[in-house]
């Protein structure tokens, strides 16, 4: 259990490749937090740097007030998960958990008992025996993350643990991290580039791209109010649709012409706009998948939709379509409750849909920054 | 084309021959000629007869100076093999760090491999030389003299042996670096992690992983041993004495003295033993290969 803290880190390759700057952020005591970004984003780079596998070339790190920067990977009371597990292909199970405590002179007796108790957590009492190349990727991932946790370390580190794993295997061992988590609650720092990991673990998620920090905030900050258009588009799946459009003074207050349409904004939106003094500009509007709907009425309409193909998920469907000059997703349950059936939508069917006014985003067209 | 197809046997015709006309005729011809009396002073060669016809055998495991030769190359090959895996490992594990001019520090160490054993001879003859060589005067500076390196019978073997681990050390280094390079860095990584020092990374992560390299290095450096002929010719030619005398060296001797018949009887050892060795050493390295 341990608080970190990352002041000003920055991370250059060579002479002039920067992986990472800027890097400012404070993680709690028993906080899990979600680096996530595309890859090449420095999110591993940043991880490796509180492991202290990899040299902090500027800034500070501190783990529970203690200045780390120079400080042996071993010295600073962390365990980390690895991307490709790292087991030591020669080794059993067991002695692959019980090295770190060997190497620490722990008793036998006491080794084998907190290896048992780890073993039993995850369910792997039975493949203790065994070597890493006679169990399966999940079981793998299990011996992994066992061989962290026997350590009892103040910071949990992880590296993509997840991403080696196939879907269906992938979403059963998230949901027992979130278990695992509630049991050994300490610090987490967990990397992913894929951003339902990172919704449904995190507290606390950073989104990085190109070695900066793009926004830190709850998966619902985060998804609700994205502090660009680079986060906007990615978190959420499918990713939020975005069209050119101006923003403009309206009788008393804001509207957005887009898609050849009108569309006045909510009061709350206007009041925001008001106060942070914005002037009409050319803007990026956003609008997420679930928030465009199909309308039955042509006069409810903001603009009407041409189908380019349907995608059937089972209980929703994703409706590619053509809106005025670009395209965007509109997901929609598969059967709309009084609304008919959805499913019945057809390619090159031309639809009517509404904006759901109250989630549109704005983005300034230049600095791609949130305006609301 | 199906992977399980069977290629047609003719593919094989062209590849045996050659075999058998070049290895498997000679080496049944030679063990043959083991059983008879054949030598440069007669024109005849008549089989030893079934009473007999195990004599050369007989000399060859009761004469001392044969025993000396079979032991020489048991122990040339035992010295030189642990010698060059250690040595080659330690350089290995040294020029994988981060050292500066690596690749020049690789290349003076594997150098020595590329010349011929008869040039390094001649040089380390020189070298070794008691009252003029290099290591003598050098010693001399220090007050210290030198032994007769290459004529004293007790240290002329381990002059040899030490020349030819000088030699052969970069070859199996270079072996060992390829080794070294293939392991993950993760494994290193996760150590780090762990708590391990140096030693206990070496120890638990680098040996282990490189069972299945010791073992290629180590049936090259036992076959090298066994057949070694070029360095010991070259540095003493097997004297003084039978000091230094090896297998093939005998058997070189024992031919160029007209005695063909003891020649192809210790040719014929050689060869069994060989045979005996490899089995092991294979059976060892395919043992290896499954554990990976």
């Amino acid at each position: 259990m341990a608080s970190l803290t990352l002041k000003n880190v920055k991370k250059v390759y060579g002479k002039n490749v920067v992986a990472v700057q800027d890097f400012n952020l404070e993680i709690n005591d028993k906080e899990f937090v979600v680096f996530v970004g595309p890859s090449g984003c420095g999110k591993s780079t940043t991880l490796r740097m509180i492991a202290g596998l990899e040299e902090i070339s500027d800034g500070e790190l501190f783990i529970n007030g203690r200045k780390m920067n120079d400080v042996m990977p071993k010295d600073r009371d962390i365990a980390m998960v690895f991307q490709n597990y790292a087991l030591y292909p020669h080794m059993t199970v067991f002695e692959n958990m019980a090295f770190a405590l060997k190497l620490q002179k722990v008793p036998k007796a006491e080794i084998k008992q907190r290896v048992s108790r780890a073993a039993e957590i995850l369910k792997i009492t039975d493949l203790l025996q065994r070597k890493p190349k006679a169990l399966s990727g999940g079981q793998r991932q299990r011996v992994a993350i066992g061989r962290a946790i026997v350590r009892n370390p103040q910071v949990f580190l992880m590296d993509e643990p997840l991403s080696n794993l196939d879907a269906k295997l992938r979403n059963q061992m998230r949901t027992e991290l979130m278990l695992l988590r509630k049991r050994i609650d300490t610090t987490f720092v967990y990397v992913t580039h894929d951003q339902i990991e990172a919704m449904t673990l995190g507290d606390r998620i950073v989104v990085m791209k190109d070695g900066m920090i793009q926004q830190i905030g709850t998966p619902k900050e985060v998804f609700m109010h994205p502090a660009n258009l680079f986060v906007a588009g990615f978190i959420g799946t499918p990713q939020m649709n975005f069209f050119d459009a101006s923003l403009m003074r309206h009788k008393d207050g804001f509207a957005v012409e887009m898609c050849g349409n009108t569309i006045t904004l909510p009061e709350d939106k206007q009041k925001l706009l008001k106060e942070n003094s914005v002037k009409e500009r050319r803007v990026v509007a956003g609008i997420r998948p679930e928030d465009i709907l199909i309308a039955d009425d042509q006069k409810k309409a903001d603009c009407r939709a041409h189908v380019l193909l349907t995608e059937m998920m089972g209980n929703e469907i994703y409706i590619h379509t053509g809106i005025g000059s670009g395209t965007a997703v509109i997901k929609t349950a598969a059967s709309a409750q009084g609304g008919g059936n959805m499913d019945n939508i057809q390619k090159n069917e031309e639809i009517n849909v509404c904006f759901c006014t109250e989630r549109i985003h704005l983005f300034d067209k230049e600095t791609e920054l949130a305006l609301l | 084309m199906s992977s399980k197809r069977i290629y047609p046997s003719y593919f094989l015709y062209g590849a045996l021959l050659l075999y058998a006309v070049l290895y498997l005729l000679p080496g049944i011809i030679g063990i043959g000629y083991s059983f008879t009396d054949w030598s440069a002073y007669s024109d005849q060669i008549n089989f030893l007869g079934f009473d007999h016809m195990f004599d050369n055998y007989a000399k060859a495991f009761s004469d001392s100076k044969y025993i000396g030769y079979l032991g020489n190359t048991l122990l040339f090959t035992f010295v030189t093999t642990i010698a060059k895996n250690a040595l080659g490992l330690a350089l290995a594990v040294l020029l994988t760090k981060k050292v500066r001019l690596l690749n020049f520090h690789r290349a003076v160490m594997y150098i020595p491999a590329v010349l011929s054993a008869l040039i390094v001879g001649m040089i380390f003859k020189s070298i070794l030389n008691p009252a003029e060589g290099l290591l003598n005067s050098f010693l001399g500076v220090f007050g210290i003299k030198g032994p007769q390196w290459l004529t004293d019978p007790n240290i002329a073997f381990w002059s040899v042996m030490a020349v030819d681990v000088w030699k052969g050390m970069g070859y199996i280094m270079t072996i060992f670096i390829a080794g070294i390079m293939s392991i993950s860095p993760t494994y290193y990584e996760a150590a780090d992690i762990d708590g391990a020092g140096a030693w206990q990374k070496f120890k638990s992560i680098t040996l282990p992983m490189l069972m299945p390299t010791i073992t290629v290095t180590t049936v090259l450096n036992v076959i090298y041993g066994l057949k070694v002929f070029d360095m010991v010719y070259a540095l003493t030619n097997g004297g003084p004495g039978y000091a230094t005398e090896v297998l093939y060296t005998g058997i070189y001797k024992e031919f160029s003295y007209g005695k063909y018949a003891m020649g192809t009887t210790l040719s014929s050892i050689m060869f069994v033993f060989m045979v005996i060795v490899g089995y092991f050493l294979i059976k060892a390295m395919n043992r290896n290969e499954v554990e990976e």
